[in-house]
């Protein structure tokens, strides 16, 4: 009885420190169970639903509630968008600076020591991401390959 | 048709230069195709401007062994072919021999492309020419005669203006410590107005981004014909190609066993040695001016720069010299240029490394005008220029790149060899974005690169200043200024050439359809600034003014852009779409390129599969040249869509058709400023 009951201790221990998301994670390495953890840190986009989009994104989330957002996806060149985000019950959502919501609200869990982040739209549990701890290369944070997204001409009608 | 006047010198003092195309007067009295075999089919183009004494002939396939037997055995004056050898006879033939001289590393590929069966006769020179050239084509052993149709410049000045000596203040920030570089708008354009008062910043094929990822690759050469280039100029010496065993070889020897002797930098196709045509004054620099466009040392303190010219480090890529022209300085004409000159310099280039063709040169706008009537007449050129295209000599594509200047006749349609749809035509652009007084624009012109407008600085400064022309290396061992579709031409060999050393760099590869598609859509829009009109200085002298909406989708997809293109070798693009039930009439010309000018879509094509992923019931169609779609899933796959890069004329003159490959990612929503979350 005694050895059942530390038993049972130690696990209400380890549940407590990993928090109770157990949502399922569709993307990432099959076995990896879901986290609660940190969006905090700079991350690197390592698929999209479970293909390869041609698209490479960076995104670096502080704790001031700001974000960077750096993309390669429309244009052959990485463009940077900044913005404020929050994250609250697992559900990370955010708008950028020129005013425009983010298309979507996201659920977001981890892998067991927060190298890997799963970001999945709340209106499509199809729509995943996968991100893994990482560093921005310093051709994109120098600029060098960058442009801002007001360099363009703003020709959002085909975005819509 | 009628031949339009180019452009020359206003004062004969100072030493004016115009432009660049050598142009052949071609009527098109063409002969009719080569599918029924009666001798007069088997003509090829008409004596007008052949050379004299000179025929080329086609032999078939059944007789070219015996023929190559009695050939050798003769000593190159008999075909063993009885009724064609009394012909020789009558003609006091001189010599009979390949036209392409044997290589023998290449020799199989050579066969294989049939090129072995060219011959070039050579006989008394007063013999009547078509005389001559129906005879031959009345042998059933010959399957086409054609003659060696000569260029001639229209205009016989060609000279360039040597540098201003006003210092420019220049921005100090740039890369490289090449004193020329402030003169070089057309590479980095900071928008000085001493050059040209309403000169625009950003007017250039953008160095300056792009040379902080890639400045060149010595595994590249790009080979130049065109006049020679002057190998032992100080800002071209160590970017030239050089041929080893020749240098260390023997005088009058073919070290190397490639068909030629001497051939250290290249050769003079002209008068058939290694000994390249260089005077020493600046005549004749066009083949100096455009080497130096796309491989001028960089960052040497010495000159100016070149778009694939390297960091200093002896990384250029290299030039090979494929001398086509000469300058004659006893008539002050320019020779050479004929078919078999401008054929085995082609081979050449393919033979002996080359992965692009740099051309400046090409008939005048309109006396070709459909792509049969160039295949037919211009036939062993042709048949040469493909064998290069089929070439691969570097590591990061298959086959070879053919660039042409698009000419400048003034006139609605590029010139040939450019226009044809498989090459790339080059129209030219001036330092405030308008398209150049100068340069042929609409069907068949593929892009548009800075190629100068020298009228917009001599006007303003009464005829003083050239410096809104294109600034590069001369035969004089100095710098100056030429204009021309010449001068726009190796802006885009220099890109292509970066482009093939940053991909060298990366380990990509790319068929050559899939390099065109990406330097025609790395451009930028050029359609906004054909609008009202500007000044130039006509043929007769006199200030005239041009109207520039004319030019409107008319310069091809846009105007190069080398950083797009160097990041657009990375890796493909992606097109957002929202799932729905329903068929959607989506636009997807604002991906294609960064240019406003309509590309003309003629299919998109899905695998299967992907049809499956993304709920893709049907076919997707074109319809008002915008994308029908019916995707009910998200979800990403790729997609190919053609389309053509240039105008065609609806009448044998087509622009280029290009597929690009894009990621196509379905999602239920888009943030509408086009940023990912």
């Amino acid at each position: 009885m005694k050895y059942i009951k530390s038993i049972l201790v130690v696990l209400a221990c380890g549940l407590a420190l990993v928090g109770c998301s157990k949502s399922s994670n569709g993307g990432g390495d099959d076995g990896d169970i879901s986290y609660g953890g940190s969006v905090i840190g700079t991350w690197h986009m390592v698929s999209w639903s479970n293909v390869e989009t041609g698209a490479d994104i960076y995104l670096a989330i502080e704790e001031d509630g700001s974000f960077t957002l750096y993309q390669r996806y429309t244009e052959p060149f990485y463009q940077k968008f900044e913005g404020t985000y929050s994250y609250n019950d697992s559900v990370l959502s955010g708008s950028y600076d020129d005013g425009v919501a983010w298309a979507d609200s996201y659920n977001v869990s981890f892998n067991a020591d927060n190298t890997k982040m799963t970001m999945v739209r709340a209106s499509d549990q199809n729509d995943i991401s996968v991100y893994e701890k990482s560093t921005i290369p310093d051709e994109i944070l120098s600029g060098m390959i960058v442009r801002s997204s007001i360099d363009f001409d703003g020709d959002s009608v085909r975005f819509l | 048709m009628k031949r339009i006047k180019f452009l020359y010198g206003i004062f004969c003092t100072s030493a004016l230069l115009i432009s660049v195309s050598c142009v052949k007067d071609m009527t098109e009295e063409v002969v009719s195709s080569k599918n029924d075999n009666t001798p007069s089919s088997k003509l090829i183009s008409t004596s007008t401007n052949a050379v004299e004494g000179q025929l080329l002939v086609y032999f078939d396939d059944e007789a070219i062994e015996s023929i190559e037997s009695s050939v050798t055995r003769s000593g190159n004056t008999r075909t063993g072919i009885n009724k064609f050898d009394n012909i020789l006879d009558r003609i006091g033939v001189k010599s009979i021999q390949r036209l392409f001289p044997v290589t023998a590393k290449h020799e199989e590929r050579t066969r294989q492309a049939g090129l072995h069966k060219w011959y070039i006769v050579s006989f008394d020179e007063s013999v009547d020419l078509d005389k001559a050239a129906a005879d031959m084509a009345e042998i059933s052993e010959v399957s086409y005669v054609q003659f060696n149709t000569r260029l001639s410049l229209i205009d016989g000045n060609q000279s360039a203006r040597e540098q201003e000596a006003v210092p420019l203040s220049g921005s100090g920030d740039e890369q490289f410590n090449d004193p020329g570089l402030v003169y070089q708008w057309h590479y980095i354009n900071n928008g000085n107005t001493e050059i040209y008062s309403k000169i625009k910043a950003g007017a250039d094929v953008n160095c300056k981004e792009a040379w902080k990822l890639c400045t060149g690759d010595p595994r590249i050469v790009v080979a130049i014909v065109d006049d020679a280039v002057k190998y032992d100029h100080p800002d071209l010496a160590a970017n030239m190609w050089t041929n080893e065993a020749e240098i260390n070889g023997s005088d009058n020897s073919d070290d190397d066993g490639n068909g030629y002797s001497d051939d250290k930098y290249g050769y003079n196709f002209v008068l058939n040695t290694g000994k390249l045509d260089l005077r020493a004054n600046f005549d004749a620099s066009h083949g100096t001016h455009v080497a130096g466009t796309v491989s001028a040392v960089n960052n040497n303190g010495e000159g100016g720069c070149g778009i694939a010219g390297g960091s200093g480090n002896n990384d250029g890529v290299k030039l090979m010299s494929c001398q086509i022209f000469r300058y004659n300085p006893a008539t002050g004409k320019t020779e050479g240029g004929s078919v078999d000159v401008v054929s085995r310099a082609i081979k050449y280039a393919a033979d002996n490394g080359a992965s692009i063709i740099q051309c400046s040169f090409g008939i005048t706008a309109g006396n070709v005008t459909s792509d049969s009537t160039y295949s037919t007449v211009y036939s062993a050129e042709k048949q040469a220029v493909d064998y290069f295209a089929s070439t691969s000599n570097c590591e990061a594509l298959e086959g070879g790149l053919t660039i042409f200047a698009a000419g400048n006749d003034m006139i609605g349609m590029s010139g040939y060899p450019g226009a044809y749809t498989d090459f790339i035509s080059v129209t030219a652009m001036s330092c405030d974005y308008t398209p150049a007084y100068y340069t042929n624009y609409g069907p068949a012109c593929n892009i548009a690169a800075p190629g100068g407008d020298e009228c917009q600085s001599l006007l303003e400064t009464a005829y003083r200043s050239s410096m809104s022309a294109v600034y590069s290396t001369l035969t004089n061992g100095r710098y100056g200024y030429m204009q021309g579709t010449s001068m726009a031409c190796p802006h885009v060999s220099g890109v292509a050439a970066l482009g093939l050393s940053y991909a060298l760099q990366l380990g990509k590869k790319f068929t050559r359809k899939e390099f065109y598609t990406m330097l025609l859509t790395s451009v930028n829009d050029i359609d906004q600034y054909c609008t009202g009109t500007k000044q130039y200085i006509n043929n007769v002298g006199s200030v005239s003014t041009l109207n520039l909406s004319q030019y409107k989708g008319q310069m091809g997809t846009g105007y190069l852009d080398a950083f797009r293109m160097l990041m657009n070798i990375r890796g493909i693009t992606c097109i957002p779409i929202v799932p729905k039930n329903d068929i959607q009439t989506f636009d997807v010309q604002p991906y294609l390129s960064n240019s406003d000018t309509e590309l003309k879509i003629s299919k998109v094509e899905i695998s299967k599969e992907d049809m499956e992923k993304l709920g893709i019931t049907q076919n997707i169609t074109i319809f008002n040249n915008k994308m029908l779609i019916k995707c009910t899933k998200t979800g990403s796959a790729i997609i190919k869509i053609t389309f053509t890069a240039g105008t065609n004329s609806n009448n044998g003159m087509n622009g280029m058709s290009v597929t690009k490959e894009f990621a196509l990612v379905s999602r239920n929503s888009h943030a509408n400023n086009g940023g990912w979350l």
